[in-house]
């Protein structure tokens, strides 16, 4: 059964006139940690910015745990907890204050939150500093509580941007752990990153976007019998473009020379 | 591309980020530059109001010697007003802008840094007094002229150098208030709602400690005339009349008198001992200046150094997780999102502050001038007072509330959180605005009781003073707060980013100004023509009764069915 369904979404920003998103439709069934490529700019994170209902929607349908974000957004947010790239969140507020605030919105008892609370601040080693003002942690420590926030509330899809980037590998690693623990109970979790081994390592399936479309579903060895490449990172390079432009030798050799001929340097 | 020097970089470029005025469509310019005109023209009505007043007291007194002093005491005023107006501005680019870290990378010395950005601070606050100095002295100069005294060359040289220097004496000022706040900025930066409260209230003690001593040593006006023969009631009304535009033009000057650096450059100005005179007025101001850069550098160094420090330890005391209502916990969060962000809090406070604190000024200074008037005038002064309080509490609580009208930018780039939420958009915008709606009832409140305990209003001075502002300053900020959801600012770096070019900060502020000025306006018009107190407060509070529940009706009451439409539709 799938938990997120996308069917043909596509954006369109305000004062433009292209579309950031186009046309792409995808599912992410239960039980699979899916993974979402693409290089800057492709339109990952207007994708994600849709599904979590801050970018209002320009076509198309986004459906989770069968709420539609644009119809029912309050029960399609219930059901899912995120965590952005920026590691946007009320720097006022301190790491448990913060911790309250999500749980509270997302109607966690007293005991349950607590429970979940210090089990993932001990797994961050944040436990010490939980009482202090977030805006006095370092950029990863940050990125810890965000975690925690979205995860507080146990909700069936977990919706990652970019989550690895800034942990330290403990953390990296008691994360990723995190999440295969939460598909084996039947849940799900829809990640982006750009760190094409551990997406290799972890998803069951991913999807490739490029220029706003989606280019490829399915899973690793589908994706590998597709292409005529090897690894992940090769096919992605193929997929999108960029090892044709990587070979542009004539435009490396022009920026050499620019380098080289800098006198103020 | 041509090679300038860090600091002309700097400089160039502070003045660009901060005084160009930057639109994302020439619609938004043109409607900028209306909205701008608009607000002009009903600032001119005080202006020019005090521009006719300057003229009819130099020609009825025909006192050279006064119209010295008073423009003196003009002088005075425009440095005040740079204060109360350039105070939060400065502090906030000089000491809380988010850039010193991105700064701090660059190959420029601190010193260069902090010259373009006091430079950039100084420029902006001199146009605030350029506004009071330009109008008022070249009044002064028509009206000198037309009785007979015109001014000299020197006069006029030295009106753009007034324009220029006036401010500069505000930077020793602003640093003195700022000096408690930015030197003990590591233990602020932990407790920033403290920070916040000290400096409004050093802004207000300031305000109160340089006009309050002024104002009660000057003789009354209407207890003696400028000669001191007491007033004596058979004299013709044209002559009574003369005698009390005499005795305001003295009084006025007497507060120009105390001002020495004004003084000497009024002096040097009407061709008095100018080498002496303005020896006097630059070696303070530039003494001044040195001392304000001196106070300023020693504090910017120290909020650099404050990069470097490590608050990271682990808290003292334990907390408890605590279960809370989704409404709750939004206010709760709301209350602590603005109460320990320094930038934020000093914004929302100047408002519900300085509201009070002025009206305390103004109100003590009119019952200092009334103490011994006649019966009606004392009367004329209540009904004045209470009007005044409502005028002035609906432009500065309700208009000009920062808090209010970039309650939504205030969120920033976290605003895409609130959006994320299981909550209804109306849920959040509710949360905020009845955090608004308290802080302006306490402020209201405080208002009145500071009323009267000056002036001993009746009872339908107090319930329509009460009903009035509530309806008001509450749709107010339900206007302001919803205008700011439907042009959200979320990207800054200082709140100064949000207020520069907004429409969503003036707009509420124009929507203001009709009923604090009838709220001023009619009490006086009534206390004239009515004779029965109780008759005229009640037409006075009926008419602004009315305009209140327009305002309630038109601002407040619809605007809920619209927030979750219009919150869905923020791109954060």
């Amino acid at each position: 059964m799938a938990l997120m369904q996308i069917s043909h979404l596509s954006k369109r920003y305000k004062n433009s006139q292209k579309l950031a998103v186009d046309d792409i439709s995808f599912e992410v069934n239960e039980g699979e940690v899916f993974g979402f490529l693409g290089p800057n700019g492709a339109g990952k994170s207007t994708t994600i910015k849709c599904i979590t209902g801050i970018l209002p929607i320009t076509e198309g349908q986004i459906s989770i745990c069968g709420h539609s974000i644009i119809d029912d957004p309050i029960q399609a947010k219930l059901n899912l907890g995120f965590v952005p790239d920026n590691h946007q969140m009320y720097e006022q507020l301190t790491a448990r204050e913060y911790i309250n605030f999500m749980a509270d919105i997302y109607h966690v008892g007293k005991e349950d939150r607590k429970i979940r609370a210090d089990k993932m601040l001990e797994l961050f080693d944040l436990s010490s500093v939980v009482d202090n003002q977030i805006s006095t942690f370092s950029h990863g420590m940050k990125q810890k509580i965000c975690v925690i926030g979205a995860l507080v509330h146990n909700p069936k899809l977990w919706i990652l941007d970019e989550p690895l980037t800034g942990l330290d590998p403990k953390s990296s690693y008691e994360l990723k752990e995190l999440m295969k623990e939460h598909v084996k109970e039947g849940n799900s979790v829809f990640f982006s990153s750009h760190m094409l081994e551990v997406v290799e390592k972890v998803c069951d399936r991913i999807s490739i976007i490029n220029g706003g479309k989606l280019v490829m579903t399915g899973d690793l060895d589908e994706i590998k019998s597709k292409s005529s490449d090897s690894s992940l990172e090769e096919i992605f390079l193929s997929i999108t473009g960029v090892k044709e432009e990587g070979s542009n030798s004539e435009t490396k050799e022009e920026v050499k020379d620019v380098f080289a001929n800098d006198t103020n340097k | 591309m041509t090679q300038t020097s860090n600091l002309a970089t700097l400089i160039k470029f502070n003045f660009k980020y901060y005084l160009k005025p930057r639109f994302e469509t020439k619609k938004d310019k043109r409607r900028y530059y209306i909205l701008m005109g608009i607000i002009a023209a009903c600032l001119l009505v005080p202006l020019v109001s005090l521009i006719v007043g300057i003229y009819a007291l130099i020609v009825s007194s025909q006192n050279i010697e006064a119209t010295k002093g008073l423009l003196s005491s003009l002088f005075s005023a425009s440095q005040i007003a740079t204060l109360i107006f350039g105070l939060t501005t400065y502090l906030q680019v000089m000491y809380l802008s988010k850039d010193k870290e991105i700064l701090a990378t660059l190959p420029v010395r601190p010193s260069e840094i902090f010259i373009s950005k006091l430079l950039t601070v100084t420029v902006m606050e001199g146009l605030i007094s350029t506004v009071l100095v330009i109008p008022s002295t070249i009044v002064i100069a028509i009206a000198l002229g037309s009785i007979g005294a015109p001014v000299g060359i020197a006069y006029y040289l030295l009106i753009p150098v007034a324009v220029i220097t006036l401010p500069l004496l505000v930077i020793l000022l602003i640093s003195i208030i700022a000096f408690p706040a930015m030197k003990f900025y590591s233990f602020l930066k932990k407790h920033q709602t403290i920070g916040a409260i000290l400096i409004v209230v050093l802004i207000v003690g300031l305000v109160m400690a340089i006009y309050i001593p002024l104002y009660t040593s000057m003789p009354s006006s209407s207890q003696t005339p400028p000669d001191g023969i007491p007033v004596d009631d058979t004299i013709p009304e044209e002559e009574a009349s003369q005698q009390e535009m005499n005795s305001t033009m003295d009084s006025i000057a007497n507060i120009g008198g105390y001002m020495i650096h004004t003084k000497a450059l009024v002096g040097a100005m009407f061709g008095e001992n100018v080498g002496i005179n303005l020896l006097i007025y630059f070696g303070i101001t530039l003494g001044a200046l040195a001392i304000g850069i001196g106070l300023s550098m020693l504090l910017y160094r120290s909020t650099l150094q404050s990069l470097d420090d490590n608050v990271t330890s682990s808290a003292l005391v334990k907390k408890e997780y605590v279960e809370s209502s989704v409404q709750r916990a939004l206010i709760k969060r709301e209350l602590s999102v603005v109460g320990r962000d320094m930038a934020k809090l000093i914004n929302l406070l100047m408002s519900y502050v300085m509201g009070p604190a002025i009206i305390f000024v103004m109100l003590f200074i009119m019952k200092m001038n009334s103490s011994g008037a006649a019966e009606g005038d004392a009367l004329s002064m209540n009904a004045f007072s209470f009007g005044f309080a409502f005028g002035y509490g609906v432009f500065m609580i309700g208009g000009s509330n920062v808090g209010a009208s970039a309650g939504m930018s205030f969120e920033g780039k976290s605003f895409a959180i609130l959006k994320t939420l299981p909550v209804r958009g109306v849920d959040i915008f509710k949360a905020k605005l009845m955090v608004l709606d308290i802080g302006a009832m306490i402020s209201i409140l405080v208002s009145l009781i500071i009323t009267l305990i000056l002036v001993p209003g009746n009872i339908i001075d107090i319930i329509g003073y009460i009903v009035c502002s509530v309806l008001t300053v509450g749709s107010l900020n339900a206007f302001a707060l919803f205008r700011d959801l439907k042009h959200p600012k979320l990207e800054w770096t200082i709140i100064k980013d949000i207020t520069k070019n907004n429409m969503s900060t003036l707009i509420p502020l124009a929507v203001a100004i009709p009923e604090a000025l009838l709220g001023i306006a009619l009490p006086i018009v009534f206390a004239i023509f009515i004779p029965n107190k109780y008759l005229a407060s009640t037409i006075t509070w009926s008419i602004l009764l009315v305009g209140a529940l327009i305002y309630y009706f038109v601002l407040r009451h619809g605007v809920f069915a619209k927030v979750d439409k219009q919150f869905e539709e923020v791109e954060a």
